[in-house]
Formats: C-alpha cells, structure tokens, sequence
C-alpha cells in the first residue's frame, strides 16, 4: 500500500487540472472541445427532453393509482331513497359516499317561511355553487316539499342538529326553525342556507339527486348523468 | 477544506484508497471549524439531527408491529402499547420525539431570525430549512393519522378538507385523489402510511442532506456576525474557529 499519487499514463485523458496544462492530454479530452455549439445544446436538449416524456409516462400510472379504485367507486355508487313514508317534518337520513344526506319532508308552513326573513341569511339566493343549478332556488329542491341535503356543516365538518321547532328555550326568539351546528353555533334555515354572523361560509350542499318516481329518489345520479 | 490530508496506513488506507472516509470525516466533523463564539443557540441544528436519528430508529421498530389496515390499525396501536416489550416506551419516544423535533426546529429558526442567518451568503441554507419545515409538517400530519382513533381521523379529514378551498372544481378533485376515496378511508390510510415511512422520509433525508452541504460550504454565522473563513492562519484553518462542532 505505498501512497503513489502518479497517475500512470491511461488515466490522464479524464478531466483535471493536470490535463489542462498538458496539450497533448487536452486535445484527447472529450468534455473539453466543442466542435458545434448548436448541435451540442441540441443533443442535450432532446436527450432531456426524451428523458423527460418517459419519467411523464412512467408517472401517470403511478398518480393514476391513487385515485379512487373501482371498489372505492362501486362503494360510493348512487343510493335510493324510498321517500314514500315520510311524513311531514321528519327527517330522514341516507348515507352517500360516506357522508349523511337527508331528506327532509317540509310542510306548508314551513316552505312560507323561507322567503319570509331572507335578511338575515348570508347567501339567500344561493349564488355559490353549493348545489346543482336545478336546485338554485329558495327551497333549494328540485320539489320544494322534499329537501336533500348534505347533512354536513361548511364550517368544519361536523353535523349539525335537525331543529324544525319555532322559538325553542336554547335557540332563542329568533329560530325560525333549521339546523344548528352544536359544534362552534353556525346555524341553517329550512333549506340549509346560512345565516350571517356564523362560522360557517356557505349553504349547506346539496348532492345531486333525481326523482325515479314520485316516491323514490337516487342521490348522486342527476338527470344528465351518474355524478362524478 | 483541509488540504494536508494525513496518508493513513493499514485498514483506514486501504479504504481511503477506494473511498474518502477520512476526506468526509475531516471536512466535516473532525477537521470541520465552526465559529469559537457560539452560544447555546447553535446546539438545536445538531439537535435537530438527534431527533431525526431517534424518529428514524424508534419508527423502524414501530412498523415491525403496526398493521396499516383500516380494521387493525387501531388495535395494533393497542398492541404495541400493551403486550410488545416496550412497545409503550418506543410508541412515545416516537409520538413525543415528533413534539420536541418542532420545539428543536422553531429553537433552531428562531436563532436563524434572531442572528440573520438566513441573509448573505446563507439565503439557500434558509431555504432547505425552510423546505425541510414543510416537509416535516406532513411527515407529522400523516403519522398522526396512522393510529386512526378519532383525533387522528377528524384532524385528516380537516386537514385534506384545506384542499378543498382551491376553486374551479380542482379543490374537490384533489381532496379526493389525496384520499383515494370520497372519504378519509383504508385507502387514505394506506398510502398515509407509505408516505411517512418511506416516500416523505427519503425527501427529508436528501433535503438535510443537502441543508448541511450548504452550511458548510458557506460556514456557521455566529452571534458576532463575523465570517471565520475570511480571516485564515498559514495553514488556512480559520484562527476564530474550532474543530469538531458540537465540541
């Protein structure tokens, strides 16, 4: 193991300072000379380039993979609702992709109500799309009598309580009858809009939904079409 | 840095020979000079990378117990808590190092704000901490939804429901491609696991890598502000340093 630092006479084609100053040495050196600029920058433009395209094609599997599987999107598939026992008022609940939809039979009452004291509403009208256009209206409903909605609160997630009765002790004078989130208070009308001065931003969503027949209803799937 | 490497005979040559241990030894740790006016400040960088090693080693022995499956994630937890010997005590050195490794972090940042080590010629190394801080952010959000009790499931589902805020349908979208479900589910779960046992890991291990790199390529700062590298002795060791940091 004698410590010898010659380079023997093969290696001194590799780049280094040593073959800078020996002519001979630099002239055999390939990364030192380029004949063509243009052809060089060209070369590895398009190596890179090639390179690239197959890393994109070799990563659209990979991120394709992690979309939901066809077993995820069978589990999350549309469900019926057979609505023909629900009276009114009451509230009934399906479970769509994982997340509680109810349909809510309102009354009379109840619908004459919702256009009676929009002021206080944030989003009376429904401007942000929190529900398909064909229920962009004050019932928010495709039939004004049955609600569906996403029994889940715009705020943080949690689910909010389903508190139909006018004026009750711990809601105050003012409770017109809607969904009050126990959570952090944000408090929903009758079609689940919300009202001003509550954390939650916006309505409450409305999934897609068709009538089959005037007793049945499929959440998720849309006249146009099975939602996406 | 050190230029005068010393030849060393028998097994450390032979190796020398074919690899530069004693090179990499010398230029940074044993040979490697940091300024002498350090103060306790400068101790969370190298205590930062104690509480890497221990994330490292106490997250191998949890894997060897944990089942990342949506029915027995829970009860492996419980598993390694109860009946693995010493399971409890690997399980919280792991949750807790992962508390203390952002107490080290915001110590070691708040020192970099404190002293300007973020400004010339340190704006790359910032940069990497920088990166590295993120990046340790969803390193601890992913753990923390593995033991998939309710914490950890509400704190994915909140967490992921940021997503949602981008507009244009792409929010939506991308919640769901992240979880791979219409919900925090098993496939969540899954790939949550993936990602902090090794894919999230190998980032932050290039990313230190690259952070010390940066650092000693430029040198420490040092509450003086002064620049050890530029005032050297003969033999080009900078007469304010001290070799072999944390010394």
């Amino acid at each position: 193991m004698s410590a010898n630092n010659q380079k023997t006479p093969d290696q001194h084609a590799s780049v280094d300072a040593s073959s800078m100053s020996n002519p001979a040495a630099a002239e055999s050196s390939v990364a030192d000379t380029v004949e063509d600029p243009k052809r060089r920058r060209l070369l590895v433009f398009g190596a890179a380039g090639v390179g690239g395209l197959g890393a994109a094609a070799l990563a659209l599997p990979m991120v394709a993979s992690m979309s939901p599987s066809a077993r995820a999107k069978a589990a999350g598939a549309p469900v019926e609702a057979d609505i023909s026992k629900l009276d009114g008022g009451q509230l009934l609940t399906v479970e769509w992709r994982g997340k509680p939809v109810w349909i809510v039979n309102r009354t009379e009452e109840t619908l004459a109500r919702l256009d009676a004291d929009t002021d206080r509403l944030s989003d009376p009208d429904s401007v942000v799309e929190m529900q398909p256009a064909y229920a962009q209206n004050s019932a928010r409903a495709i039939k004004p009598e049955y609600l569906v909605v996403v029994g889940i609160c715009t705020h943080l997630g949690c689910s909010p309580s389903y508190r139909p009765e006018i004026a009750p002790p711990d809601l105050g004078e003012q409770w017109d009858g809607g969904f009050f989130c126990p959570c952090h208070g944000s408090k929903f009308d009758m079609s689940g809009r919300v009202y001003a001065g509550v954390p939650a931003p916006y309505n409450l969503e409305i999934p897609p939904y068709k009538y089959v027949d005037d007793n049945t209803i499929i959440v998720g799937e849309e006249d146009e079409g099975v939602a996406a | 840095m050190s230029a005068n490497l010393e030849k060393q005979g028998g097994m450390l040559g032979w190796i020398d020979e074919r690899f530069p241990l004693s090179k990499l030894l010398e230029e940074h740790i044993t040979k490697y000079y940091a300024p002498k006016n350090f103060n306790i400040w400068y101790y969370f960088g190298a205590l930062a990378m104690l509480v890497l090693v221990i994330q490292f080693v106490t997250g191998i022995f949890l894997t060897m117990n944990y089942k990342p499956d949506g029915s027995y994630a829970f009860t492996s937890v419980e598993y390694i808590m109860r009946d693995v010997n010493f399971g409890w005590l690997i399980r919280y050195m792991h949750s807790t190092g992962a508390s203390m490794f952002f107490v080290v972090v915001y110590l070691h940042m708040f020192r970099a704000l404190m002293y300007g080590s973020y400004k010339k010629p340190r704006e790359l190394l910032w940069v990497f901490g920088m990166l590295i801080y993120v990046v340790l952010m969803a390193e601890a959000f992913m753990g923390y939804l593995l033991p998939w009790g309710q914490m950890s499931y509400w704190g994915a589902q909140v967490i992921i429901s940021l997503f949602g805020a981008i507009p244009f349908g792409i929010g939506d979208a991308l919640t769901i491609w992240l979880k791979g479900d219409y919900i925090v589910s098993d496939a969540t779960l899954n790939r949550f696991f993936a990602l902090h046992v090794i894919a999230v890991p190998l980032v932050l291990l290039f990313l230190v890598v690259a952070h010390i790199m940066a650092l000693h390529e430029v040198g420490s700062n040092n509450p003086d502000g002064i620049e050890i590298k530029k005032n050297k002795n003969a033999a080009g060791i900078p007469r304010d340093g001290i070799p072999f940091h944390p010394y």
